[in-house]
C-alpha cells in the first residue's frame, strides 16, 4: 500500500492507541456535461478521520465495568477530538459557540473463543459502556447495571453488582469522601463516605451505606469525572447530540454505539495454534492471543458529518446481530475463521466478516495488534516463582510494578489446584513494537502471596535484576545463543567459555548430545534456544 | 471528405463539434456515419476513449436565394450546461447552500444551490474544468473545494463509467481498474444494499439502470 495510505499512529499506551487516519485525496467530482436532463450526483463519503481503541485489560475481566486505569488512555482521545475540532481550540481561551466537534461512533468487538451469545451481548455493553462515560449519561450505565436491555442486550454473566460500585469507590479521590468513622473494612462504609462527601451532598444523598440508585447515579457521573480526563487530569465529555455521529436522533443509539460480536477479529490464530491452546488446561495463553479482538474502537468523522439513523447499517447495541448479516462479505465466514497461518487485519485485510466496518477501517492504525512479549521468572536455583512481585521497565517507559501469574497456591483439602503449573511465574509485556530489552527486578514471593495481593512499590527492595534481551538477533545464530545464555543467567563467567560450559554441564542430563566443552556447537545451540524459548530450565540442586 | 476523430478523456461531443467548426453538436449526432456510435452510446456527452466520431465536410449551409438579400444564420445548438447536485448525507440534498461556482477560472452567476441541492449553470463547448465551494455551510462540506472535471463521465456500460458514478457518490475513493478490484467490489456490494438490489457484486443491467438513475447520468 502507498504511503499515504496509512494513517499514523498518534500515541499509544498499555490499554489503547490513538491514530490519524490517512487523508483523503481532494475532492474530485467527475461530470458530464449536460444538454437534455442528465445531473451528476455528488455525495459525501462517511470517512473516518480519527481512532481511538481501548484495549480489553480497561475492563473488569469478561466484564463491560470500566477500570480505573483506563485515565491513561483518556488524553489521547481529548487530544484526537481537539486538533480535529473546527476551529481548533486555543488552550487558555474559551471554547469558541460555533466550534464543530468531529462526531464520533463506538464499536464493541468480541473475541471467537467462548460463549456466542455471551460474546455478543458484551460487545454492545463494552461499547455501550465507553458511550456512557463519553456522554456522561449515568442512565446507560444504570442500565448496563441492572441489565435491564434498555441500551444493550442484557447479560446475567456480565454481573456489575457490588465489585463495580467498590472500584468506582475506590478510585475516587480523598476529597470526594467525607471522613472515615472508623469500620473501615466494612463496603457500606466506603458508600457512606461516598454519600456524606461533596458530590453526594450535592445529589441530596442520605448517608446510608446503601447503593441505591440516586447513589449510584451520582457516583457514576463522580467515576466518570475521575477517569475520562484530558492530559491536564481535568474531565473531558462529548455533547450527546454533536459529539455522535448519530446525534442522538435514535433514542437507543442506532449510530452512536453499536456492538460487533465477534464478526470483525483483529487478530486470527492459526489452526494449529487454536489447537494447541486449547488444549492446555490453562487458558491464559489463549485468552492473551485473543484478548487483542476485545476491543473497543471509537471512530471520529469529520466535523458536520451526520447519518441518518433510517440508513445507518448497524443494529443497535440491544437489538443483537441478525441485521448485521446483511453487510457481510459473501464468504464473510470464511474470512473470520482461523487458517492455516495466523493472519492479522493490519497486514492481510481480510479477518472482518463485515464489509461496512471493513470500510471504516482499512488504513486505519488503530486496527494493530500489540506484541506480548512473556518472560518467566526464576530464583538462582531455577525454580519458578509463581506470583513474584516484580518491577518492569521498558525504556522511555515507567517502571510499573507487576506480580508474575500463579495457579492457585493452597487449594482447600480434597480439591484440585486451579490453572497449570507450567504457566506460572509469567509476566506480560504489551506493547506495539517489540521492545529490544525490558529491565526486570524481582524478588521471591513470601509465603502468603495468591492471587489478588497488593502490587510492589517501585521504591521496594527487589532481590534480583535483569535486563533481559528481549528482540534476540536471529539473524547471527552465534549471537542468538549468547544472548539467550545471557537471558538465562549463565553470566558468572569469568569468560564467556566458563558460562557456555556451565550451561552445558546442567544439560547434559537432558541433552545427551551435548558436549561439554565451552563452544556454541550445534548440539550446545539447539538447547540453548530449546530451553530458553520454552521457559523450562533444569531445577539446580 | 469526413475525418474519423478518435476520442481521448475529457472530449464530449458539444466540445469535439466546437473545436470542428461546428455549432450544434445535432449535425456530428445525427449524422449517418454516426449510427453505430449512437447505438453504442445512448448520451451524446458522455462518450469514452477509443470511440471514434465521423465529422461531416464543414460546408457553409447551402440556402437557396438571390446572392442579393442578405441572410442571418443563427448559431444553432442547445446549450451546454453544468447540472450537479450535492448530497450532504444519504439521501439529504445540501439544499439552499450558499456556494461559489467557477467556470475555467470564470465566476458563475449561481449563489447557491436550490431546494433539491441542485445547481445549473450554461458553459461554453469546450469547458474542461470548474471548481465549487460552499462557505457558510454547516456540514462538511464547509471550506471545502470541490474540483469539478467537465467531459470526465464515461458511459454506465464501461467499467470506467460504473467506477466514476461510484466515486461521485462517496463508495469509492479511486477508480479501479477492472471488476475484480477488491474495493470496487466493496463499493459496488454497499451500493447494491443501501439501493435494495440483489448484493452479487456484479454491475449488470439492473444495476447499471439504478446506478444511472441514482447519479442522475
Amino acid at each position: 500500500m502507498a504511503a499515504s495510505d496509512q494513517g499514523t499512529i498518534q500515541g499509544a499506551s498499555e490499554g489503547g492507541v490513538a491514530g490519524s487516519h490517512p487523508i483523503r485525496d481532494k475532492l474530485r467530482m467527475l461530470a458530464g456535461p449536460a444538454t437534455e436532463q442528465q445531473f451528476n450526483t455528488f455525495q459525501s463519503a462517511i470517512v473516518p478521520i480519527a481512532c481511538f481503541k481501548v484495549e480489553n485489560i480497561r475492563f473488569d475481566f469478561d466484564s463491560s465495568v470500566v477500570l480505573p486505569d483506563v485515565k491513561k488512555e483518556m488524553p489521547l482521545l481529548a487530544k484526537l477530538i481537539a486538533e480535529h475540532t473546527d476551529p481548533k481550540p486555543k488552550p487558555g481561551e474559551p471554547p469558541d459557540p460555533k466550534q464543530k466537534v468531529p462526531p464520533a461512533s463506538v464499536f464493541g468487538h468480541a473475541d471467537p473463543i467462548g460463549n456466542d451469545e455471551y460474546n455478543k451481548a458484551l460487545s454492545g455493553r463494552r461499547a455501550a459502556a465507553i458511550y456512557g462515560m463519553l456522554a456522561r449519561r449515568a442512565e446507560v450505565w444504570e442500565d448496563l447495571f441492572k441489565s435491564s436491555g434498555q441500551f444493550a442486550q442484557p447479560a446475567a454473566g456480565d454481573n456489575w453488582g457490588t465489585r463495580a460500585i467498590q472500584i468506582m469507590l475506590g478510585a475516587l479521590p480523598a476529597d470526594l469522601l467525607a471522613p472515615p468513622d472508623g469500620s473501615a473494612n466494612d463496603p457500606r462504609e466506603r458508600v457512606r463516605r461516598f454519600q456524606a462527601g461533596p458530590k453526594g451532598q450535592v445529589a441530596g444523598l442520605a448517608p446510608d451505606g446503601d447503593p441505591g440508585p440516586q447513589t449510584r447515579k451520582a457516583l457514576f457521573l463522580a467515576y466518570m469525572d475521575q477517569i475520562c480526563v484530558d492530559a491536564a487530569g481535568q474531565p473531558f465529555q462529548l455533547d450527546a447530540k454533536e459529539g455522535f455521529l448519530g446525534h442522538q436522533a435514535d433514542p437507543d443509539g442506532k449510530g452512536d454505539f453499536q456492538g460487533c460480536s465477534e464478526f470483525n477479529p483483529a487478530l486470527l490464530l492459526s489452526k494449529a495454534d487454536k489447537q494447541k491452546f486449547d488444549a492446555q488446561k490453562d487458558k491464559t495463553q489463549r485468552n492473551e492471543a485473543n484478548e487483542q479482538n476485545r476491543r473497543v474502537m471509537v471512530l471520529l468523522f469529520r466535523p458536520g458529518a451526520k447519518v441518518t439513523a433510517k440508513f445507518w447499517p448497524c443494529p443497535r447495541a440491544k437489538e443483537g446481530t441478525p441485521g448485521c448479516r446483511k453487510r457481510f462479505w459473501s464468504d464473510g465466514e470464511k474470512r473470520r475463521s482461523n487458517g492455516e497461518s495466523q493472519r492479522e487485519f493490519k497486514n492481510t485485510n481480510d479477518t472482518f466478516a463485515c464489509r461496512f466496518y471493513q470500510r471504516l477501517l482499512t488504513g486505519s492504525p488503530c486496527e494493530t495488534i500489540v506484541a506480548l512479549v512473556r518472560i518467566r521468572l526464576f530464583d538462582r536455583k531455577a525454580r519458578p516463582l509463581p506470583f513474584a512481585p516484580c518491577l518492569v521497565t521498558q525504556q522511555g517507559k515507567e517502571p510499573r510494578p507487576d506480580r508474575a501469574s500463579g495457579s492457585t497456591p493452597n487449594p482447600a483439602p480434597g480439591s484440585t489446584p486451579e490453572g497449570d503449573p507450567t504457566q506460572d511465574a509469567f509476566i506480560t509485556i504489551r506493547d506495539l513494537k517489540v521492545p529490544t530489552i525490558v529491565n526486570v527486578k524481582w524478588s521471591r514471593p513470601a509465603a502468603e502471596d495468591g492471587p489478588g495481593s497488593p502490587l510492589p512499590k517501585a521504591t521496594d527492595p527487589f532481590e534480583f535484576e535483569m535486563d533481559v534481551v528481549v528482540d534476540i538477533p536471529e539473524a547471527d545464530p552465534e549471537q542468538a545463543s549468547l544472548t539467550r545464555l545471557k537471558n538465562l543467567g549463565y553470566v558468572q563467567g569469568p569468560k564467556q567459555v566458563d558460562d557456555i560450559r556451565a550451561f552445558q554441564r546442567d544439560y547434559k542430563p537432558r541433552f545427551a548430545d551435548i558436549e561439554i566443552d565451552g563452544t556454541l556447537n550445534p548440539a550446545t545451540q539447539n538447547a540453548i534456544k530449546t530451553v530458553h524459548d520454552g521457559c523450562d530450565p533444569v531445577l539446580k540442586g | 471528405m469526413a475525418i474519423r476523430y478518435l476520442v481521448k478523456q475529457g472530449d464530449y461531443l458539444t466540445k469535439i463539434a466546437h473545436e470542428h467548426g461546428f455549432s450544434d453538436f445535432l449535425t456530428l449526432w445525427d449524422d449517418p456515419a454516426n449510427a453505430e456510435l449512437r447505438q453504442k452510446r445512448k448520451s451524446p456527452n458522455v462518450l469514452f476513449p477509443g470511440d471514434v466520431v465521423a465529422i461531416p465536410d464543414s460546408e457553409p449551409k447551402r440556402e437557396t436565394g438571390s446572392t442579393e438579400q442578405r441572410h442571418r444564420f443563427v448559431a444553432k445548438g442547445k446549450p451546454l450546461k453544468l447540472r450537479l447536485e450535492v448530497e450532504d448525507a444519504f439521501r439529504d440534498p445540501l439544499r439552499n447552500a450558499p456556494c461559489e461556482l467557477e467556470v475555467e477560472g470564470e465566476r458563475k452567476d449561481v449563489k447557491r444551490s436550490d431546494a433539491q441541492g441542485r445547481l445549473e449553470v450554461g458553459i461554453p463547448p469546450n469547458t474542461q474544468r470548474g471548481r465549487l465551494v460552499f462557505r457558510e455551510v454547516d456540514t462538511v462540506f464547509k471550506d471545502f473545494v470541490l474540483d469539478i472535471q467537465i467531459g470526465s463521465m464515461d458511459p454506465v456500460v464501461e467499467i470506467a463509467g460504473q467506477s466514476k458514478r461510484l466515486v461521485n457518490l462517496g463508495y469509492l475513493k479511486k477508480l479501479a481498474a477492472d471488476r475484480d478490484d477488491p474495493e470496487f467490489l466493496s463499493a459496488l456490494q454497499e451500493f447494491q444494499i443501501d439501493h435494495d438490489l440483489v448484493v452479487d457484486g456484479r454491475c449488470g443491467r439492473v444495476t447499471q439502470a439504478q446506478l444511472e438513475k441514482v447519479h442522475g447520468s
